[in-house]
């Protein structure tokens, strides 16, 4: 109905933003390809992949992986922790903070989430919560305007 | 058997909503309106930047929060900040500002006009209700609950979306006039506890306790418990003055007890609602034929309903909802005649499943398909003076089962084509029930919206009208004092065909206006019509046809500060194509309604403001002809600390609204009234 689209499924858009995020964080060195990793229960779908394959070109190869144990995690650049790992997020986000991958959840809680960015439901759309002190941490830089698109910054 | 006979109603008025009652009964579907939206895939969303996103609503699977520019209905939504501060009591009462809608209280039930049709005699069969996409109305009378007696307490109330028109074609049985759903509040939205108070004219006072909270790991609940005592207005019936009550009074007739629980609790992919209410009340004015003002007239409707759901994107373009519901409807009436009583029990329960899927596989096509099958166990219902075998008592066992399929096609980004069907099959009936459903949405620019829609909608008839049976009442002499009741099995379900164009028009940011035309075209209408040359039995019947035409013009304004206007002009027009020879059930036409509703701040953003105005015209009904009214509340909410809202409201502030139709002299209404209210959260 609409030129622009005014509603989407929900993990449609929650990939779109992952997608967006690599847009305004750079890393120590620029990195090609850039994995887009999921840890535990892909909510995804295929969605992940039709988007990242549309959207590589021949500056930056977008790549999604999917897996259940922490062993790879090393080599993404972004962590998209499903919500099925929740419980033992913690542990891994501290094993990770120096290093510099963007971590990114979708909880729904009013409690600080140690992730990197948190995106959450407000008022039938989707928003986020930027972590600062942990990106500082693991060495990403991050473009203001992401900062001042975020709900929340602390 | 000595009979004392007053009688404020002819009983043939009254007679079918007599030992009624009404429950719950219900499937579902989760789609909120007929109409999918369109969900952005995933190439256009990856053309979007992060801006663009963040307005970007979500759609949870099967959960199609839509805006009414995609559907193809007439489709208003009263949300719960209205219903605050215009201090709705009932659900009926957020309808009385709803485009073409009235509400008619009979004293027993609030019954709800639509489009200039009274539906007092259909105790609301002629409209689905819904809560959380669970059907309300019962499978004996058919009632859609409205007023007290709906087991919910309207604190509890997210927004109510009312489509009018048909909405067969997904929802079957009673979606006829119009579809109203009610969607609770959610856990999240209290996050604590809150109390609320409340006192009112008649000594009506209400007391409601909630605790709702989302937790951490994903679950959410929501727990409430609700009661209210009103020892209802004095009202007077002339018909029934007599020297020693010579205004014919009947004080607190009208008493009135209920007691409302609600649960809801969802986590991870499954949810589930339950909720009880149980209303008890004094019959007033001798309905029926019962002794005028006789305290020990009395009456009670109790219902549940319970439905716990699974829903999940099975598959990127599969979404997947199964539903397992469960219901019961209990109704008791204690009615005195003379020196005995008669009572009037009735009982239901019933079960039922809804599974349903939601494709986006084909482009720019979003299809529904679901299967929606009641078994109701028990349908008993039981006449018998007090102490004496029944008269009347008759059980049932029935189930009915539909199946439908509807496609939403874009066929370009300016226009829509949605496609529905449903096939019903009701085990009481013998044919299938066919639905189908035409609709086109043009949107020829960004704030302009051309609806068409064609449906066709049905009401199947009920154990009632198809078993209730006994013999006529004589008095001394062999004078008929109660016509007798024949059953008639062969009833074929009432339908009707609507055809409505709608022009929707945003302009300079705040307003909209929207002008609705439609014709209905009912055929085969249940009518109760003496069976015999003498009279001394009725009996249901498929009269036959009429057809109903009007238009709506409605303009909605509304601010970031809350203020909102909204007012609505509708004209209604009726005519019976075979010479009003089959009775004049539904001829209580009104044909001009104008209604105006105002909220605002005042002074400072603590203080609001609340004016609400509804006029109608005149009605006939049977003997009576009611002269119209201009009903006016004013309500004042005041907000000193987040925690606590203090809300009073007049109603009726000109004391103008006295009189509904039926009798000889109409019903009596309350007139002037006011409530007090405070909620407090913590």
């Amino acid at each position: 109905m609409q030129t622009r689209a005014e509603s989407a499924a929900e993990y449609d858009l929650k990939a779109a933003f992952l997608y967006n995020f690599s847009v305004f964080v750079s890393w120590p060195t620029p990195p090609n390809p850039l994995n887009l990793c999921v840890y535990g229960d892909s909510p995804f779908g295929q969605t992940l992949d039709k988007l990242l394959a549309k959207k590589s070109n021949s500056r930056t190869n977008y790549q999604a992986f999917y897996f259940d144990k922490p062993s790879a995690v090393n080599t993404c650049h972004i962590l998209f922790i499903s919500r099925s790992h929740t419980e033992t997020m913690d542990a891994l986000l501290k094993k990770l903070a120096t290093q510099p991958i963007l971590t990114v959840t979708d909880l729904e809680t009013n409690e600080p989430v140690a992730s990197m960015i948190n995106i959450h439901e407000q008022h039938g759309r989707l928003n986020f919560d930027i972590n600062r002190e942990a990106l500082i941490k693991a060495g990403l830089n991050v473009h203001a305007k992401l900062l001042t698109l975020a709900n929340e910054v602390r | 058997m000595k009979t004392i006979y007053h009688s404020m109603l002819p009983t043939s008025y009254f007679q079918q909503k007599l030992f009624k009652s009404s429950l719950i009964r219900l499937f579902t579907i989760w789609i909120l309106s007929p109409l999918a939206t369109q969900a952005a895939d995933v190439s256009e969303l990856a053309d979007m930047n992060l801006e663009e996103l963040l307005a970007v609503k979500i759609i949870t699977a099967s959960k199609y929060q839509q805006d009414s520019s995609d559907n193809a209905g007439v489709v208003s939504v009263i949300d719960s900040q209205q219903i605050k501060h215009f201090g709705y009591r009932t659900v009926g009462d957020a309808l009385r500002s709803v485009p073409g809608f009235f509400i008619s209280n009979n004293r027993m039930y609030e019954n709800v006009g639509i489009r200039g049709f009274d539906q007092s005699d259909s105790f609301n069969g002629r409209m689905l209700v819904m809560i959380d996409g669970n059907r309300i109305n019962e499978p004996v009378y058919d009632s859609g609950f409205v007023g007290n007696e709906l087991p919910l307490d309207v604190d509890l109330i997210d927004r109510i979306e009312v489509v009018r028109g048909p909405g067969s074609s997904m929802y079957g049985n009673n979606a006829f006039f119009a579809v109203v759903n009610i969607i609770t509040k959610h856990g999240k939205q209290f996050q604590g506890s809150e109390l609320a108070g409340s006192w009112g004219s008649f000594e009506t006072f209400k007391g409601r306790a909630s605790y709702g909270r989302k937790l951490d790991n994903g679950l959410e609940y929501l727990l409430s418990a609700t009661t209210s005592n009103s020892e209802g207005p004095t009202l007077k019936f002339p018909d029934a003055a007599t020297s020693s009550n010579p205004l014919g009074r009947d004080f607190q007739g009208n008493r009135d007890h209920t007691r409302k629980f609600f649960a809801k609790a969802s986590w991870g992919d499954f949810s589930f609602v339950g909720g009880y209410g149980q209303r008890k009340r004094g019959l007033p004015g001798g309905t029926f034929g019962t002794n005028f003002a006789d305290p020990d007239n009395r009456y009670l409707d109790g219902e549940a309903f319970v439905n716990l759901q699974y829903q999940k994107q099975i598959f990127p373009h599969l979404d997947f909802s199964g539903r397992a519901f469960y219901g019961s409807y209990d109704y008791q009436g204690y009615f005195r005649f003379g020196d005995v009583t008669l009572t009037a029990p009735l009982q239901a329960w019933w079960t039922g499943f809804d599974l349903q899927a939601v494709s986006t596989y084909f482009d720019k096509h979003t299809i529904v398909a679901g299967i929606d099958v009641q078994e109701n166990w028990q349908q008993k219902q039981t006449l018998s003076y007090q102490g004496m075998t029944p008269y009347f008592h008759d059980e049932r066992d029935t189930h009915r089962i539909g199946v439908y399929l509807q496609d939403d096609f874009h066929i370009t980004d300016q226009l829509l084509l949605s496609l529905g069907a449903r096939f019903d099959d009701h085990s009481l009936i013998s044919e299938a029930l066919f639905s189908p459903r035409l609709g086109l949405v043009y949107r020829p620019f960004a704030d302009t919206l051309i609806k068409i829609q064609y449906g066709q909608a049905f009401r199947a008839p009920n154990v009632i009208q198809q078993f209730q049976q006994y013999s006529p009442t004589f008095g001394p002499n062999n004078t008929l004092i109660a016509p007798g009741q024949l059953a008639n099995r062969s009833l074929r379900a009432e339908q009707v065909d609507t055809y409505q164009l709608s022009f929707e028009q945003g302009f300079l940011d705040h307003w909209r206006f929207v002008a609705t035309g439609y014709l209905m075209e009912i055929n085969k209408r249940f009518g109760q019509v003496s069976a015999d040359p003498t009279n001394e039995n009725n009996q249901y019947h498929n009269l036959g046809g009429e057809i109903g035409y009007g238009a709506e013009f409605e303009l909605q304004g509304r601010w970031q500060d809350g203020t909102l206007l909204r007012t609505a002009y509708s004209y209604a027009q009726e005519k019976d194509l075979d010479g009003d020879e089959d009775g004049d059930l539904l001829n209580s036409v009104a044909s001009h309604l104008y209604q105006l509703n105002v909220m605002t701040p005042l002074f400072n953003p603590q203080w609001r403001g609340g004016l609400e105005l509804q006029m109608l015209s005149d009605r006939e009904f049977n003997q009576s002809k009611v002269k119209g009214y201009t009903r006016v509340n004013l309500s004042l909410l005041y907000q000193p600390i987040k925690k606590l809202d203090v809300s009073a409201t007049v109603y009726d502030v000109f004391n103008d609204h006295l009189r509904e139709p039926g009798g000889v002299l109409g019903i009596p209404q309350e007139g002037r009234s006011f409530r007090l209210k405070i909620d407090y959260r913590f």
